[in-house]
């Protein structure tokens, strides 16, 4: 059997990290993780299914990646069991302490927060929020403001969480979270709620949401950790709540999914924000909504999981262009 | 006219069910009742029904398998009382009732 060398002429590297500036083709071997890789490049971008979740979930969590993911919350009521994915399965974790409904999480799969939420009869909201370690939940600080509404969390850590433009009592309430201390800063641009935010503290974007009486918008914006400026408006029909997300910073940002308001049901396009231009992804195969499964590294590593309708669906987004792959044995 | 899609029933095991690879040569669209579309006359199509263990359907078979599905969301809907949240507009837990769909050729 030919080797890579009688082949090639030369002797695939070994590297204790992934090298940077990889070229097409090109072929090393991590020692750290013990797996050898090749760059790839891939002509058009792609959904494909992932492992189904164990329970039917509102997929509401964080993440680093494909491979690192977790979902914090399920419906009102019922599940509150924590599931953690690891590329191909979703195994099941604690649960958390309130089954409260329409929780909002942001951050990574072993720091993220769990905020706010509400109960039915009479119809409360609520500020507390759950720290989630990647083993086990704590309280953390509680918000100035209660609400509720899945997107409306955001940041890469626990130790920089936002919060902005949730459903609720005061709906254009914006709070930054240091790890232990909520902090209202400058509020939402009027009238716009329950938008569906990525990013960081200082770079973030809010896509869609609700404005008054219970319409969604097109209208986006771009958010420093100070002031909002409105970016250009998603296309009409591409309004939604409750969409995937994946972002670490405004300008590389990706929506899919989601239900439209009043009644317009839900939706499969997509739509990357590249900090100037919305432009056309992939659609999903099917429309879908109630999820929140961005990764908080990177819009292509994007994941959406649970939602609505069939809610242990998982899809892994694989974006057009360069991709570094691992080479399976079998 | 020539027909665009073709209808299989396959159930959604998961990881492995549409790869990127199967993803970038055939167009999926999935229906309630674990009723798939996937284009027609096309040969890596008709090799991911194969694969997946799908069970070809026609377009009638197809739109029944649906209908059926959809007719016991309706119900469930309609089951539920008016003042639930599920039902009131506004509400977190507002649902739409679902909606009929006619599946193309």
């Amino acid at each position: 059997m030919a080797t890579y060398y009688d082949i090639f002429g030369q002797k695939v590297q070994y590297l204790s990290s992934d090298p940077a500036n990889v070229t097409e083709g090109q072929v090393w071997y991590n020692s750290t993780s013990n797996t050898a890789k090749y760059q790839s490049f891939v002509a058009s971008s792609s959904w494909a299914t992932g492992g189904n979740m164990n329970d039917a979930n509102n997929g509401n969590g964080g993440g680093d990646s494909q491979t690192s993911a977790v979902a914090l919350q399920g419906t009102l009521g019922s599940v509150t069991t924590v599931e953690e994915y690891d590329g191909s399965t979703w195994t099941n974790g604690p649960n958390s302490s309130n089954t409260y409904g329409s929780r909002s999480a942001g951050g990574a799969s072993a720091s993220a927060g769990l905020i706010g939420g509400y109960t039915n009869s009479p119809f409360t909201t609520y500020t507390a929020l759950e720290e989630w370690n990647g083993s086990s939940f704590s309280g953390g600080g509680s918000s100035n403001t209660p609400g509720y509404g899945q997107g409306t969390c955001y940041g890469v850590n626990l130790n920089s969480l936002g919060w902005v433009g949730r459903d609720g009592p005061n709906n254009t309430a914006n709070e930054h979270y240091d790890g232990s201390t909520w902090t209202t800063v400058n509020p939402s641009p009027p009238g716009q709620r329950g938008g569906n935010l990525a990013g960081v503290l200082t770079s973030a974007i809010m896509a869609s949401g609700f404005v008054p009486p219970n319409n969604t918008t097109v209208n986006s914006f771009d958010y420093d950790g100070t002031s909002w400026t409105a970016i250009t408006n998603l296309s009409p029909g591409d309004d939604s709540l409750n969409s995937g997300s994946g972002a670490t910073t405004s300008s590389a940002y990706m929506k899919y999914g989601g239900n439209r308001e009043p009644s317009l049901g839900r939706i499969a396009t997509s739509d990357f924000w590249n900090g100037s231009a919305w432009s056309s992804e992939v659609s999903l195969p099917a429309p879908r909504s109630g999820s929140n499964g961005g990764t908080a590294t990177s819009y292509t590593g994007a994941l959406m999981f649970g939602g609505t309708p069939s809610g242990t669906t998982t899809f892994e987004f694989q974006a057009a262009g360069a991709t570094t792959k691992t080479i399976a044995t079998s | 006219m020539a027909k665009t899609y073709q209808y299989c029933v396959a159930e959604n095991w998961g990881k492995g069910f549409i790869t990127h690879a199967d993803a970038r040569k055939v167009e999926f669209t999935s229906f309630p009742g674990n009723v798939w579309r996937v284009n027609a006359h096309n040969q890596d199509a008709n090799k991911w029904v194969a694969g997946v263990a799908g069970t070809h359907k026609t377009l009638s078979e197809a739109q029944a398998i649906v209908d059926a599905e959809v007719t016991q969301a309706q119900a469930d809907w309609d089951a539920i009382p008016a003042d639930d949240p599920r039902k009131t507009e506004g509400s977190p837990e507002y649902t739409p009732r679902p909606e009929d769909i006619t599946l193309e050729e």
